[in-house]
């Protein structure tokens, strides 16, 4: 037996950032408020992750020109004149600073990965909390995860 | 006169050959409680500045976002890259032991403006005072900060001969620190849940491996579970 099919970027059912591959976006004011960090964690590429980002569901451009308009770098657009997918990519890239230090937890778990953790995680969570799914679980045959039950 | 209380050592590589999650979170409690009398002693006698606000930070889930925006002392930037990439390797920061004990999910250091500020970013899933007084307990964690606070215009008091107390660590990242507008997270579990997660599937993995266990999952009460498997 294997796995059902992992969560996947054509699945309807996942959020906008589980289909770009986003773990957490963070998006702040500093230096009195004259100053605009946007930072965002991704498991893909740069190139597919922001063409996902900018064309896939939640409003594509338009979504992110409700924040572009503020900002000094994209003064020479307007609500008329929206940058390109090509021109928003190349204004965020150009306003881009790497990391000297990055370091995750969970480097190798993607947002696909984590979803399915999450969505065994929650039937788990059913069974143990249901008499019937606790006793089935004392079958021999499923030790390894009657172990669990106890901390879970 | 009341006694001082016992100094705890406490090392997150020790705690990571425990090896297993169970046993790394009891080992983690365990040191924290007997750490207590030590933290909160220091916590009551710290001078704390008027200003200082440890409920800063949004939380997304159960996870808090942390960051700080310093300035670079003018001709240090190579200095702080070298001490950011020797803090990166520390193997405490990135153990099984660390994760657990302090919670912390992510840290970043970024260099911008052509090297005059420095920003320094961290997610965790604990409250702040037991975030930071677990994450350096001792000044074998504390030195770490030391190496680089020395290059920070904000923290240059800083140095191995002057090592900041996790009080200090509080102080000097709460007076620097920014709460962000929007904090977005697709997962909000702890740290904790994110390694339970992954012993399930290492347990799940385990029984689709095994004919009988996978016939004994045909159980009706277990057909949450066995809807995730496939033939």
């Amino acid at each position: 037996m294997s796995w059902s099919s992992p969560a996947c970027p054509g699945d309807a059912s996942l959020s906008t950032n589980q289909k770009v591959g986003a773990h957490t976006q963070v998006l702040t004011l500093f230096d009195n408020d004259t100053r605009f960090l946007f930072a965002v964690d991704f498991d893909t590429d740069w190139d597919p992750y922001i063409e996902d980002s900018l064309t896939l569901g939640g409003g594509g451009i338009p979504r992110y020109w409700t924040w572009w308009r503020h900002c000094e770098e994209f003064a020479n657009f307007s609500a008329d004149h929206l940058p390109s997918l090509q021109e928003a990519k190349f204004l965020m890239n150009v306003s881009r600073a790497t990391g000297l230090v990055h370091v995750n937890a969970f480097p190798h778990l993607t947002v696909a990965d984590r979803a399915r953790q999450d969505e065994l995680w929650n039937a788990f969570q059913k069974v143990i909390n249901s008499p019937a799914g606790a006793k089935a679980l004392e079958n021999p045959a499923l030790a390894p995860l009657l172990e669990l039950a106890a901390i879970a | 006169m009341a006694n001082a209380p016992q100094k705890i050592k406490v090392d997150f590589e020790d705690l990571a050959k425990l090896g297993k999650t169970a046993d790394v979170l009891a080992a983690s409690n365990e040191l924290r409680e007997k750490r207590r009398g030590e933290t909160e002693q220091a916590l009551r006698e710290y001078k704390f500045p008027s200003n200082y606000n440890p409920q800063m930070g949004l939380r997304e889930g159960r996870v808090y976002e942390l960051r700080m925006f310093f300035h670079v002392i003018p001709g240090h930037a190579q200095a702080l890259r070298d001490e950011l990439a020797k803090f990166k390797v520390a193997e405490q920061r990135n153990s099984l032991g660390a994760h657990i004990m302090t919670g912390i999910q992510s840290m970043s250091g970024t260099l911008f403006d052509n090297d005059t500020r420095y920003l320094h970013c961290a997610e965790f899933d604990t409250e702040w005072d037991p975030y930071i007084d677990d994450s350096v307990p001792t000044p074998k964690q504390q030195i770490l900060y030391a190496r680089w606070f020395q290059h920070l215009e904000e923290t240059k008091q800083f140095n191995e001969n002057n090592i900041p107390t996790s009080n200090d660590i509080k102080v000097a990242f709460n007076t620097n620190r920014i709460t962000a507008d929007v904090y977005i997270r697709t997962f909000g579990h702890s740290t904790v849940e994110v390694y339970q997660m992954m012993d399930l599937k290492k347990a799940f993995d385990k029984v689709l491996d095994d004919p009988d266990a996978a016939k004994a999952l045909e159980h009706p009460a277990l057909k949450p579970l066995l809807d995730l498997a496939s033939a």
